[in-house]
């Protein structure tokens, strides 16, 4: 038996912090979900699984859940999917829209009750709400002589991390696998547990996931063999976060360059930067902000704090050179409003040819 | 103002007007030997323009050639303002002020007087509008710009220095570069914030804020159509749950309806047979009731015959037989018996009677002898002896009274007398026999005369006595009148009288008590009227009885007689009865054939009833299986089952309609609308918190600037030290320290560079003493040259500086050239050799 463990698709994400890039990361998600079929039929999968939030809410637009039953019914092979806890089966919820009744390719399973395969049997643990309590896989008979290889499919974490899932149900229902969702990152402990994964998210959605971006090949000979695991990976984009402190003359062209050679179209960049600013920096700092936004596929550029280098030309003396040195001093102790008041005075001079 | 001119004539040395002309753009050095009148000339110069032509001072007086009644006289030239002027003043005699300006060729008077003092006193750094408190002390400027000889130390600052420098600290901050980033700073500010400092209403944060406000709007409604979605859901939920509940529990109803139903049918056909049989008991209870009655009736009436017979034997045993009707001699005993008490209690009644007549009697008599007695002692009673004694007592009272107000003239003869007693009582002629007295009374007077004696004549009071004696007379007529029904008038008599009179009453009151006692509220009469009816019922009675006459009645004989009497009939009655009760007895034997029959039946009717009893038990018992609310459960049940279709009806209407509002919900895409939402305004709060931080930064950079502003213009000595100080650093030829002037802008000490302690000006060389005053003075009139270049006087000043750092002092002289017009006397040219550029002006004779 093979096949293709996914979840977390997150259609219709609300990606907040993204902010303007938001729209774009939304139409990643059908994207992602394109590579994961092309992965499917590259692979020859005999089924997909996607273990719970295919959308990102109960109330997704309605043009979502009909390009994404379209989509499914277009996958290479039978797809068997359950409501998570983003999407849960609710009235008026996303299982409900008539565009799965076209959807033949693609299995939403409301109940737990046991679905039978090719040389196996499918355990589906649907959730109801989104704080739905209790454990979801607790409905799973013991083995059956005619279950052949016996598959869990659940979503949530597990309960050495506060979840719902305790951590050893595979061995615990003789689960020849467990696919779970939830975790945006892939994620299974091989050694401990080899019988149970989580597949995480095909496309990151946030600057601080790690290991996330895959889809998981499931290769089982029979029951009681061990699950053969294979990361696979589907994401497109490149998330990048970077922290830098401009220390000396030239810190801020070289940063600028390099964004400039790294800039990639499907990079999402989140530059932090601090430090002295020497004459032209600013000019610099503005030239990374419009590369990031006209060179990678979304990003900002956060100013920490910033103030002038202290070498840079003495201002006119008096109430100008006064005020220098008191915002300086301020700014030395950690006041960003200073520094960016320091800047501003150095700008100015700057403009008026002082 | 540079001075180009000074002139001076009749004043101290100066006999004859000498002269000097100083050039404006070098170091004008003036050097002549002592006593030539250098510093005269110095004094001059501060007398044209601090000193009024009016004074007539001491100081002013000294400056007269000595010896020489001359005015002293004084006349410069100068430039100020771009304009160039004379002034020409006299003092003392002929005193004048005159101030005249250059103008197409030729001097035009411009002012006189005191106009001209003042103007010539503001070209010397007086502020406008201080003329009238201006004193000849003031030195305005010149405290600074002009050093005397010997008075290089700079030890008072007139006023109007500070306001100069502080005007022009303001105008160097405001010039040039600095001014063009202040106008940058103020219109970087201006874009956020008010002068005032408060949010500009349409800077770039309020217009981002605003934006923001109408995304959060749109974020806000968004949430709301997720929440109501969520609220909905739950709902639909829960009325689908309890649907089920409903839908689950409706089967049961049903059938415990029908159950309910059933139980009622069959209790309702138990209940009738139960009531059929309870009839036919009630029935045959009625008829078993009449047996039991005639039964019990029947043995009662045999009992009762027997009972009848062996009483009225026992009646008619004790009895002995009575001739003719016992019912007549019964009530004639009875009349007896009756007459006979009433015989015994009249005679009673009347034996009391008389004796209670004969006592009463008797006491009447006691009465009316009493009575008697007492009249016949015809004294005052009880109740009319106390007035009669108050009247008496009044007439003694009276006449003692009438005694004391008459006069009493008594005569009592030695011989026979003729008098007559003309006034007094008795009156008229009378003849008084030797021996004989005469007492005559009268009022007011008494007068008696007595024939060829003469007249007596005594007088009392005035008062008269009549009306004294006309009480008396009214009060012995009353004790007439009272007295008069007891043949005595004596009050002794009737007083004596009084004490028999008193015993009598008593023992008539004791007597008249005791018989009102016996009486009873009755009379005698009717108490003798009373047993005059008693004697006749007696009487009665006697004349029906005569044998009472003899021997009074026996009442307890007559009742016994009376009760053998009864006895008779009450055995003659209960013989009746018992024929009664046989012949009814014969009546029922006749009837019910007998009564062993009749106890018969009665004893098949009773079984009959138990019979009926027990299975009319058993139906209550099967009916009291039967709940006891069973109706009230099946109504409960009934309204239940409607309740639950209904409400099922109900929910399956409702859970119609919000899934209707679900799905109108769930097409508006609230999710995506928040996203985008939430999304927007993220991005709009990124550039607010950038707006924000220039915002901030550009309020702050403002404030700064004007903070530090405000602190430079506040503290000029501050700003004057450090000019100074690096004036004297230069002097120095390296860091000499922080020089520190005092709030007067004097100087006060010094921080020597490599200590951290200030040293007192004192304690530093004489040299260095006199730089410090050099370097301050020198750094003020930098200040007060700003606007235009001023005249530095240094009279034989710098003695003790050595020429290593006088030449340095002499290079930044030359420095000043063109800001400053320097004088310098001295009458040591050789010290300034060093001059590059120098005019050495000569004192020359003047045109005075």
């Amino acid at each position: 038996m093979r096949f293709l463990h996914t979840s977390d698709w997150h259609i219709g994400l609300k990606a907040a912090h993204a902010g303007a890039a938001g729209a774009r990361l939304r139409a990643e998600r059908f994207e992602a979900a394109r590579r994961v079929a092309s992965i499917a039929r590259e692979e020859a999968v005999e089924f997909v699984l996607i273990a719970g939030d295919v959308f990102d809410a109960s109330a997704p637009a309605p043009s979502d859940i009909r390009e994404t039953a379209a989509l499914l019914n277009a996958f290479p092979a039978p797809v068997y999917l359950i409501p998570g806890n983003h999407d849960p089966d609710v009235p008026g919820g996303p299982w409900e829209h008539p565009a799965w009744g076209d959807c033949s390719n693609a299995r939403c399973l409301l109940k737990p009750e046991p679905i039978r395969l090719n040389g196996g049997t499918l355990y589906p643990c649907p959730l109801r709400s989104r704080w739905q309590g209790g454990d979801p896989l607790a409905w799973i008979p013991v083995r059956d002589a005619g279950d052949g290889i016996r598959i869990g499919l659940a979503h949530g974490g597990l309960d050495t991390f506060g979840g719902p899932i305790d951590a050893g149900a595979a061995a615990r229902l003789d689960l020849d696998y467990l696919a779970l969702g939830d975790w945006h990152s892939a994620s299974a402990d091989l050694d401990k547990q080899p019988r149970q994964a989580y597949s995480g998210t095909p496309e990151p959605d946030a600057f601080d996931q790690r290991d996330s971006g895959f889809v998981l090949i499931v290769e089982i000979a029979a029951s009681g063999a061990p699950p053969v695991i294979r990361k696979q990976r589907a994401a497109r984009l490149d998330w990048r976060q970077r922290t830098i402190t401009l220390r000396q003359q030239g810190d801020a062209r070289r940063l600028r360059e390099d964004v400039e050679a790294q800039a990639s179209a499907e990079a999402l960049l989140d530059l932090r930067i601090s430090g002295e600013l020497y004459s032209g920096d600013e000019r610099e700092l503005d030239a990374i902000t419009q590369l990031i936004e006209e060179r990678y596929f979304a990003g900002r550029l956060r100013r920490g704090t910033l103030w002038p280098a202290g070498t840079e030309a003495a201002l006119p003396p008096g109430a100008l050179s006064l005020a220098e040195q008191a915002l300086r001093a301020q700014a030395e102790g950690g006041d960003a409003v200073a520094a960016e008041a320091l800047l501003l005075l150095r700008r100015l001079a700057l403009e008026t040819g002082a | 103002m540079i001075v180009t001119r000074i002139e001076a004539g009749s004043f101290r040395c100066f006999v004859e007007p000498f002269g000097v002309s100083l050039k404006s753009d070098t170091i004008n050095l003036l050097q002549a030997p002592n006593g030539s009148g250098k510093s005269t000339l110095v004094e001059a110069l501060r007398m044209a323009f601090l000193i009024s032509h009016k004074s007539a001072g001491e100081d002013v007086k000294a400056c007269a050639p000595w010896g020489r009644a001359l005015s002293p006289r004084v006349t410069v030239e100068y430039e100020s303002g771009g304009t160039r002027r004379r002034a020409v003043k006299q003092w003392l005699l002929g005193a004048s002020a005159t101030l005249e300006e250059w103008r197409a060729g030729e001097w035009e008077k411009i002012a006189e007087g005191a106009t001209a003092d003042e103007m010539l006193r503001q070209a010397a750094g007086m502020p406008g509008g201080f003329d009238k408190g201006a004193k000849g002390k003031d030195e305005f400027w010149t405290s600074v710009l002009w050093s005397v000889q010997g008075g290089l130390q700079l030890k008072a600052v007139d006023d109007s220095v500070a306001a100069t420098v502080r005007a022009s600290l303001n105008q160097q901050m405001e010039s040039g570069a600095a001014d063009r980033i202040l106008k940058s700073i103020d219109e970087t500010a201006a874009r956020y914030w008010t002068p005032t400092g408060k949010a500009a209403k349409r800077s770039p944060v309020a217009v981002a804020e605003a934006r923001l406000h109408e995304v959060r709007k749109r974020s806000g409604e968004a949430r709301h159509r997720l929440r109501e979605l969520e609220t909905l859901r739950g709902d639909l939920i829960d009325m689908e749950n309890e649907r089920e509940r409903f839908s689950q529990r409706l089967p049961a109803l049903e059938e415990q309806l029908e159950a309910a139903s059933e139980a009622q049918k069959q209790r309702v056909l138990l209940e009738a047979t139960r009531d059929k049989e309870l009839a036919a008991f009630q029935l045959l209870r009625h008829q078993a009731a009449g047996m039991q009655e005639d039964l019990r009736r029947w043995r009662e009436a045999v009992q009762r015959v027997r009972e009848f017979e062996t009483k009225a034997a026992e009646l008619e045993a004790g009895t002995p037989p009575v001739s003719g009707d016992p019912d007549a001699a019964l009530a004639a005993s009875q009349t007896k018996l009756k007459a006979a008490h009433a015989y015994l209690g009249a005679r009673k009644d009347r034996d009391e009677r008389r004796s209670q007549l004969d006592r009463c009697e008797q006491v009447a008599g006691e009465i009316r002898e009493t009575a008697a007695a007492l009249d016949a002692l015809s004294a005052p009673s009880a109740a009319d002896w106390p007035p009669l004694e108050k009247l008496h007592a009044g007439i003694l009272a009276a006449r003692e009274r009438l005694e004391s107000a008459l006069v009493h003239l008594e005569v009592q003869a030695g011989r026979q007398l003729e008098l007559n007693v003309i006034t007094g009582e008795p009156s008229g002629m009378r003849t008084l026999a030797s021996g004989e007295t005469l007492r005559v009374s009268g009022s007011p007077a008494v007068e008696i005369s007595a024939a060829g004696i003469g007249l007596w004549r005594a007088s009392g009071p005035p008062a008269s006595a009549a009306d004294l004696r006309s009480a008396l007379e009214r009060l012995q007529e009353q004790w007439t009148l009272l007295t008069s029904g007891f043949g005595t008038h004596s009050y002794a008599e009737l007083a004596e009288r009084r004490a028999p009179a008193a015993e009598l009453e008593k023992a008539l009151q004791e007597r008249r008590t005791l018989l009102g006692a016996l009486l009873n509220g009755g009379t005698i009469e009717s108490l003798r009227r009373i047993v005059l009816e008693r004697d006749s019922a007696c009487a009665a009675h006697e004349a029906s009885y005569p044998e009472w006459t003899s021997a009074p009645p026996q009442p307890e004989q007559i009742e016994r007689e009376v009760q053998a009497m009864h006895a008779l009939r009450d055995a003659r009655a209960l013989r009746e009865q018992a024929r009664g009760q046989a012949a009814q007895i014969d009546a029922w034997t006749s009837a019910r054939q007998s009564l062993e029959t009749l106890a018969r039946n009665y004893d098949d009717a009773a079984l009959r009833l138990r019979g009926i009893e027990l299975q009319i038990q058993s139906f209550e018992e099967q009916l009291r299986q039967f709940p006891a609310d069973l109706d009230a459960q099946a109504a409960t049940l009934a309204g239940e089952l409607e309740t639950a279709k209904r409400r099922l009806a109900q929910s399956r209407e409702n859970s119609q309609l919000i899934r209707g509002r679900i799905e109108q919900l769930a097409a508006t895409a609230p999710y995506q609308s928040l996203a985008e939402a939430d999304e927007e305004g993220e991005e709009i709060l990124r550039e607010l918190a950038a707006l924000s931080l220039a915002a901030d930064a550009a309020l702050l950079l403002r404030n700064t600037v004007a903070e530090c502003r405000a602190a430079l213009l506040d503290d000029v000595a501050g700003t004057v030290a450090r000019d100074a100080g690096a004036i004297l650093n230069e002097i120095a030829g390296a860091p000499l320290g922080e020089l520190r002037l005092s709030t007067k802008l004097t100087p006060d000490a010094l921080v020597p560079a490599s200590w951290n302690e200030a040293v007192d000006l004192n304690q530093l060389s004489g040299g260095e003493n006199e730089q410090v005053h050099f370097a301050t003075r020198l750094a003020l009139a930098d200040r007060l040259s700003a606007q235009e270049p001023q005249l530095v006087v240094f009279d034989d000043v710098l003695m003790a500086t050595d020429p290593e750092r006088l030449a340095r002092i002499l290079a930044l002289l030359e420095e000043r050239r063109g800001r400053l017009q320097v004088l310098i006397l001295t009458c040591h040219p050789e010290r300034f050799a060093g001059l590059s550029e120098v005019h050495r002006a000569p004192l020359t004779r003047a045109s005075l």
